[in-house]
């Protein structure tokens, strides 16, 4: 009993939440950090 | 454009590890001892992956090719593409991915900016053909690369790395995760770390040079509470230590007025235009719990809750649950999540006091008010089947995701609609 049904899937949405909410997402990686640079 | 950064890497690294320390692994469950219920074990299909044939000697290769493409009435679009190889030699698995992300964007911060906004001024100045009036653009180029060692006792860790480049900012990262089953296996202790390093420049001020370095935890406890039942819960932490603002953006001072364009937004009763201005240490904390419940065999409902705070006043609040099917031949998942975000202390749609008034200052409509709501449908089919143990077998995702954002108070930009939408194929051979 897994809690990502499709971990692909799953990143590919969180993902796209860094864009639309920023840095107050809480993933980390590369680029995430803050509210940020950045064009949008 | 760093904002996209984020994009890829939490793509590739997810897929080759699925254990960022904000998407920790949760084996709870996943091999728990079997339970004296009835067809306990069906539900794990809905709950899982699918299923992997079993091969003779060795686990096969993995690979898989995404493209996607986002869109927002904010007009930025995003194309991406990304592939990733995994390979597993006993308890081993190694892997690497690489991913490309192309923007264009005409949004407000870049309107809203003296520079980006002029044609001539950016071009001729700076000598870049990255951008023109009005618009943005930029492609983003990462590599990640990682190694998974996992025991039959519950016992897993995950090194991950990527280094990442655009125009105007560059980052590399490391991380370390596992994972601990204990009691007898019907509980998982998780957990891991991840830093990142980042410089930030910029596209029109050659001058600009910045640090940013950010350290993320994450720890959590999954436990199966009945067959049908497992819980998560989970903290997550990051710190952000140097320049976290934005070069690009600009915050004006007074009461003033503006008009929207489709290339420049013109404003008035300005009495200063200065960049922003943000504090250069950020803590974020975040408490995340999960449960996963089997409705029937194949059937399965997920739903989670998140409240976060940060140091700089921005509290938020998650909710959201999604549907998941699964059948021998095809899944399918459908969800909403919600989204409640509270103001930073120190954002202002208009700061109407001179500038000396103010120690920090922004224009960045994610650190207001904001309520979203998100949407998403996932669909995966296996359009070959191995015929044989350990044969090749192929499988098509597709994957549909929509959003609304208000921004209550923001003037620029009261709302923003996004769409998101990727198709892909994953092979094992």
């Amino acid at each position: 009993m897994q809690f990502e049904m499709d971990p692909v899937s799953t990143s590919q949405r969180d993902s796209v939440l860094e864009i639309t909410e920023g840095g107050t997402f809480p993933s980390a990686g590369p680029g995430t950090a803050g509210a940020g640079c950045g064009c949008n | 454009m760093k904002r996209y950064a984020v994009v890829l890497f939490a793509v590739t690294v997810t897929a080759t590890a699925a254990a960022q320390p904000s998407e920790p692994p949760a084996s709870a469950g996943s091999d728990s001892p079997a339970s004296d219920a009835p067809g306990a074990s069906d539900y794990r299909d809905v709950l899982s992956e699918a299923p992997t044939p079993a091969a003779p000697s060795g686990d096969p290769p993995t690979g898989t090719v995404r493209a996607g493409v986002y869109h927002d009435s904010d007009q930025t679009t995003v194309w991406r593409l990304l592939g990733n190889l995994g390979q597993a030699f006993g308890q081993w698995e190694l892997s690497a991915g690489l991913g490309i992300d192309a923007v264009t964007s005409a949004s407000v911060d870049v309107r809203s900016s003296p520079v980006l906004s002029k044609v001539d001024t950016v071009t001729s100045a700076s000598g870049l053909s990255s951008t023109s009036g009005g618009q943005m653009t930029d492609t983003r180029y990462q590599g990640t690369i990682g190694a998974g060692w996992k025991a039959s006792e519950g016992r897993a860790i995950n090194l991950t790395s990527a280094l990442a480049k655009e125009s105007d900012y560059a980052s590399v990262s490391g991380g370390i995760n596992g994972s601990f089953d204990i009691l007898d296996r019907t509980t998982t202790l998780l957990g891991g770390v991840t830093i990142t390093d980042n410089w930030i420049s910029s596209v029109i001020n050659s001058t600009i040079h910045r640090k940013m370095f950010a350290t993320a935890w994450s720890f959590g406890i999954a436990r199966v509470l009945t067959p049908q039942d497992a819980v998560r819960l989970r903290y997550d932490g990051k710190l952000n230590e140097g320049y976290i603002a934005s070069p690009y953006r600009s915050v004006r001072f007074g009461d003033w007025s503006a008009t929207l364009g489709s290339q420049q937004i013109t404003f008035a009763n300005v009495i200063d235009t200065l960049a922003e201005r943000e504090p250069e240490q950020r803590l974020s904390s975040a408490v995340v719990l999960e449960w996963v419940h089997s409705l029937a065999p194949g059937i399965g409902l997920h739903p989670q809750a998140r409240i976060s705070h940060d140091s700089w006043g921005v509290q938020s609040l998650t909710a959201g649950a999604d549907l998941r099917v699964a059948r021998p031949s095809w899944r399918f998942e459908i969800g909403y999540r919600f989204y409640l975000q509270s103001a930073a202390d120190f954002f202002s749609d208009k700061y109407v006091e001179a500038s000396s008034m103010y120690a920090y200052y922004t224009s960045d409509k994610e650190l207001g008010r904001q309520v979203g709501h998100l949407g998403q449908v996932d669909l995966a089919v296996v359009l070959i089947e191995p015929e044989t143990v350990g044969g090749s077998r192929m499988l098509l995702n597709l994957q549909v995701a929509a959003m609304h954002y208000a921004y209550t108070g923001f003037t620029l930009l009261p709302m923003r609609d996004s769409m998101f939408a990727s198709a892909g194929l994953s092979c094992e051979y």
